[in-house]
């Protein structure tokens, strides 16, 4: 006999095909935009663009966000004003626990990575009807 | 004895046709479990392994994670 101790929160996470009554479609993998715009830490801030949030990666993983006044210090690297560590979420979450934590914490947005911290995407309050 | 197992493993397990069984409850089965997975509950593991499961194939047991 066997344990699958990561169980199926790491195999539905891992996109292994899964069965049930809340599908694919209800899960916040389904809605995360894929096209949310990337910089290294290096990046100087005055060349990232005019966008409301760049996310911080390398090789993929998540280190930080940049937005709001930290795109006013355009000398400045994305490493001296992106908040780090920002909460994300696996993609097998359903949309509707997803909704109720941008509420209840007040966010507007929150990012999807893989389970080891590679950027997937982002989900906006709008893309949930909150 | 029980060996403990990460996806990948789980993953060929599966493919090769092992028996897959969640022990959550049952509405957590319901919303969504590994294809073919059989669903007994933890506190009647003992009782119904015997009964639904055949003993020349490999068992794999999962709950939702590290638990």
């Amino acid at each position: 006999m066997y344990d699958y101790v990561p169980g199926k929160a790491a195999w539905m996470a891992s996109f292994l095909p899964f069965e049930g009554e809340r599908g694919p479609e209800m899960r916040v993998g389904a809605v995360a935009h894929r096209d949310v715009p990337t910089c290294g830490l290096n990046d100087k801030v005055a060349d990232l663009g005019d966008v409301p949030l760049v996310v911080v990666v390398e090789d993929d993983v998540v280190l930080g966000v940049i937005e709001g006044d930290a795109f006013a210090d355009r000398d400045k690297t994305a490493a001296d004003v992106m908040k780090p560590g920002p909460s994300t979420f696996r993609p097998p979450v359903p949309v509707d626990e997803l909704a109720q934590y941008l509420l209840d914490h007040d966010l507007q947005h929150t990012l999807i990575t893989t389970l080891d911290g590679r950027l997937i995407g982002v989900v906006r309050r709008e893309d949930l009807g909150v | 004895m029980v060996n403990s197992i990460g996806t990948e493993e789980a993953a060929r397990l599966h493919a090769e046709g092992a028996q897959f069984v969640e022990v959550l409850g049952k509405a957590e089965y319901d919303e969504e479990h590994l294809p073919g997975a059989i669903h007994i509950p933890l506190r009647r593991l003992e009782e119904r392994a015997f009964q639904l499961l055949d003993p020349a194939r490999p068992v794999v047991v999962y709950c939702w994670d590290y638990q």
